[in-house]
């Protein structure tokens, strides 16, 4: 007694404790009980088929909740719809097992094909909308599977009244038990389980939360948004395309009514009663979601009345979920990668060093690294910037300053691919880059931090540090899935760089530390950290000193220099004169989206347009 | 051309309950920048109120301030009581969640949505129920020249009369104008002395207010009412509040009207099975080309 409600204290209440990742030891020990629970609970002298079945309906709300979770408890997407995704999966298997006498286990995988082609169909169009807009739209996706049931489109679906007289499935045997059922359905979950846990621990796993946390910051550092949106939501859909085949075998019926909004929205609930993005949390969702109006039977009329307190309740006393998920420790990723043979992974002597991935190169050949042609861009009619031009030359720090709503943040923008200008062109290395995508130009060579620092806040540095390592890699959904050695030697290389990075700014000690919980003035630098991971040729930091005091502004400039040193290419938007002066070798001014001057400091100090600029002018 | 006309006019009083539902959506999105799940139930709370004051007290109010009074008075007891219901739905489920997030508030939306629909149920049973005949004479008449109920005309009155209201509240007074300078900045809003929980308190109580009259409405044009029907409305009054424009009042009464002669259009020309359909459609349609809205204005995303 004392020892159980010990682990259990320890498991509910290490998430409560933002500063470390959280106790992983007591989550085992809890999940494999948890596991043998559910191995053992068919056998049990007191469960009759009953439960049996009721512990089949906890599996398929489970699987459903691991599909929802990967859209939205990895991405963070809202969809209201994603019984739709089930629908299809269950009407292809009980149309196609109907009229052409398929056996249900072959259907099982054309089933899953079915539903993710669907959903890649329907969200291919829809995926670049924001929070509330797509879930709206998942909502009528989903309604619009279910009316178009009933409709009966073709003859098809059987309108109304569904699709009756589907066979079981065979595997070896007939399954026709319960019990056969249970165990069928629990061996699928588990082994999702397992490829669901392999992908939270790679690049693509990192990638989907990268996006959940902040969008913005994860396409400046190279990953694709559009592509790892669209792989959720179609992995999602071909899980619950396989829950809606093992749902229509076991009913040998299915009909419209079961694919209700209400349904999505249960799903909804189970994945964030069992905190977002958790594995183990979803299916104990899933379990309290299904036995919860159970147990509540003789109270039939109340039962969801009192289901519906519960998850307001449990959204007021408890947001995080029950189970939160908890984050891998550097050394956990490290240990998932040796696997159990300690394989001798030889360090590449280049990796191995402290230095942040540098261009081989720095020789200043006189073409400039970055340049702005001719740039316009205006908002509704204001204009932010016009005809902008300037050079950053290669192996130096340039600064941009001027004034407050110059401009000089829109420029930064234009430069990484978030706005599009509408003129003008931007040339990195000769290249014109101004059409293509924020990732592509992370991946060319150019890496940002914020003015509004925009870390991950929920993921350890380590993990914030290793999305900029993200465009370094290659490894897949399939790769990472499968833990192919090249996906096994990538991660331990992004590993090792992003290690380096962290000790690069100081902060190899909060590795583990949830990224919330650092100071201000760290979450720069981790910022920072993040950035040189990337490996950049430039790096584009707007307003870097800001909030740090005169101290930590000194070490920053020390920082700048030897990354300069080291053939790094620095452009910066700064406020702090004393900080420009320090380290920039060129400086342009910018006022009201146009450049006014340029040259080293100490000239701009004295250049009369530019104090006209910050004082105001005179015949105002 | 008279099915047209018909279908017009059955479409516009439709449509009018769609807009008086939209605008409750409309305003707390504004304010609150959340879509309220519970709205829907909210409509359908209101039907059901309506239907036991018709149905039990009405006779003795009716009896006693005659059968237009008596309406009034209905009215204004549904608007009142539901409108109390929005308050306690923010104070109870969206106020102490709101510093958890966006996740936790749809959650938090959905159970309470969940919850009304079946406390619903639970008073009134989950059976259809029917609203009593002829509380309205049915009266058939030609208004220039255009065939119409008196209920019809009853409905539209006083829907464009609130509308009417509303949009004098929300565009001229001064009360007015903190509501909208609440939706389009909270903060700032906030430091420039507006009290953004008043702001909060008004809109969930007129949300609802104009939600719960429009269940009322509803019941006694279509006189079947059920517990359920929350939902379809809701999302249909949703729909309308994208089309118009999230957050947009004008906006709001617009999308409702010309969804509900789409939709009976549609019913009655195309495959009134489809229509649905062809409304959700619609719906991700307008999003994907639109996402604003018909009056909704253009936003940069900030960085």
């Amino acid at each position: 007694m004392n020892i159980s409600s010990g682990i259990l204290r320890r498991i509910l209440q290490a998430p409560g404790d933002p500063g470390k990742g959280g106790d992983t030891r007591g989550r085992r020990i809890i999940g494999i009980v948890a596991a043998a629970f559910f191995m053992f609970f068919p056998l049990l002298p007191f469960v009759d088929n009953y439960w049996i079945d009721v512990g089949f309906y906890v599996g398929i709300y489970a699987l459903l909740g691991l599909s929802l979770n990967i859209v939205l408890g990895e991405v963070g997407l809202f969809d209201l719809g994603h019984t739709a995704f089930y629908a299809i999966g269950a009407y292809v298997t009980a149309i196609l097992n109907t009229r052409f006498q398929i056996p249900i286990l072959f259907l099982l995988p054309v089933s899953a094909v079915a539903a993710g082609l669907f959903a890649w169909l329907v969200t291919a169009p829809v995926i670049h909308l924001k929070g509330d807009y797509l879930c709206i739209v998942t909502i009528g996706i989903g309604e619009i599977v279910r009316l178009s049931m009933i409709n009966n489109p073709l003859g098809l679906t059987g309108g109304p009244n569904g699709i009756n007289g589907i066979d079981n499935p065979r595997f070896f045997v007939p399954i026709l038990s319960s019990r056969q059922f249970y165990y069928l359905l629990w061996a699928i979950i588990g082994i999702s389980a397992f490829f669901l846990t392999r992908l939270q621990r790679s690049r693509v796993g990192r990638a989907w939360n990268y996006i959940r946390e902040d969008e913005t910051a994860a396409k400046a550092l190279g990953v694709n948004v559009r592509h790892y949106k669209l792989s959720a939501f179609v992995l999602g859909a071909a899980l619950a395309g396989v829950a809606g085949n093992i749902y229509a075998s076991k009913q040998m019926s299915i009909s419209p009514e079961s694919f209700t909004f209400m349904e999505s929205s249960l799903l909804f609930c189970i994945v964030l009663l069992g905190g977002l993005g958790s594995i183990p949390g979803t299916v104990l969702g899933a379990l309290v979601v299904t036995v919860f109006p159970e147990l509540f039977r003789p109270f039939a009329k109340y039962r969801l009345m009192f289901f519906g307190l519960a998850l307001l309740m449990m959204m007021i006393f408890k947001p995080a979920g029950i189970l939160p998920r908890l984050r891998d420790s550097g050394d956990r990723l490290r240990k998932t990668l040796e696997g159990k043979k300690t394989r001798k992974s030889h360090p590449e002597s280049g990796s191995a060093q402290t230095s942040a991935g540098l261009p081989e190169s720095a020789q200043a050949n006189g073409k400039p690294l970055l340049r702005l042609e001719d740039l316009d861009l205006s908002f509704g009619g204001v204009t932010a910037v016009s005809g902008m031009e300037l050079e950053v030359a290669k192996g130096g720090i340039t600064a941009l300053i001027g004034p407050n709503g110059a401009g000089k943040t829109t420029v930064f923008n234009i430069i990484t691919g978030i706005y599009k200008p509408m003129n003008g062109r931007v040339l990195l290395r000769g290249e014109d880059i101004s059409s293509k995508l924020p990732h592509q130009i992370a991946k060319a060579g150019v890496a940002r931090t914020f003015q509004n620092i925009r870390i991950f806040p929920s993921l350890t540095c380590l993990e914030n540090v290793l999305c900029g390592q993200h465009s370094r890699g290659r490894a897949g959904l399939a790769a990472s899935m499968l833990r192919v050695p090249g996906q096994r030697d990538e991660e331990s290389r992004m590993l090792k760089k992003a290690q380096a990075c962290l000790a690069r700014v100081g902060l190899s000690d909060s590795a583990d530390s949830l990224a919330a919980a650092l100071p201000y003035g760290k979450r720069r630098y981790l910022e920072i950290a993040r950035a040189l991971a990337a490996e950049p040729e430039l790096i584009v930091l707007d307003e870097p000193s800001s909030g740090l005091n005169d101290a930590e502004t000194t070490e920053l400039s020390v920082l700048l220099k030897s990354l300069v040193e080291e053939g790094l290419s620095v452009f910066l938007i700064e406020h702090d004169m004393n900080l420009v002066d320090m380290v920039s070798d060129h400086v342009v001014v910018m006022q009201s989206g146009k450049k006014i001057a340029e040259g080293p400091m100490c000239e701009m100090r004295r250049n009369p347009k530019v104090i006209e600029a910050y004082l105001g002018g005179e015949e105002d | 051309m008279s099915t047209f006309i018909e279908q017009l006019v059955n479409g516009l009083t439709v449509g009018s309950f769609y807009a008086l539902v939209a605008l409750g959506y409309s305003m707390v999105y504004g304010v609150m920048k959340l879509i309220n799940f519970a709205h829907g139930d909210l409509f359908a709370l209101g039907a059901y109120l309506g239907y036991s004051l018709l149905t039990g007290a009405t006779g003795r109010i009716t009896a006693s301030m005659g059968l237009w009074g008596g309406m009034a008075f209905t009215a204004f007891l549904v608007a009142l009581s539901v409108a109390l219901a929005g308050v306690l739905v923010e104070r109870i489920a969206y106020r102490p969640v709101y510093p958890s997030g966006r996740l936790s508030l749809v959650v938090s939306a959905l159970g309470m949505a969940i919850f009304i629909q079946n406390a619903v149920m639970a008073i009134w049973g989950s059976r259809p129920r029917a609203f009593p005949a002829s509380v309205v004479p049915s009266l058939r008449f030609s208004l220039f020249g255009i065939p119409v109920t008196l209920l019809q005309v009853t409905i539209l009155g006083i829907s464009f009369a609130l509308m009417l209201a509303i949009w004098l509240v929300v565009e001229k007074s001064s009360f007015g104008a903190a509501v909208r300078a609440a939706a389009l900045d909270r903060e700032t809003a906030t430091l420039l002395g507006i009290d953004v929980r008043k702001v909060i308190f008004f809109v969930f109580a007129l949300g609802p207010g104009l939600g719960g009259v429009a269940g009322l409405m509803n019941g006694l044009y279509y006189r079947a009412i059920s517990f359920n029907m929350g939902w379809n409305y809701g999302l249909k009054a949703f729909t309308a509040t994208i089309l118009g424009g999230i957050g947009n009042i004008p906006g709001a009464m617009l999308g409702g009207l010309i969804l509900g002669v789409v939709e009976s259009l549609l019913a009655g020309y195309v495959s009134g099975a489809w229509k649905d359909v062809f409304v959700f459609i619609l719906l991700i349609a307008i999003l994907i080309f639109r996402p604003r809205g018909l009056l909704g204005e253009k936003t940069a995303e900030k960085v």
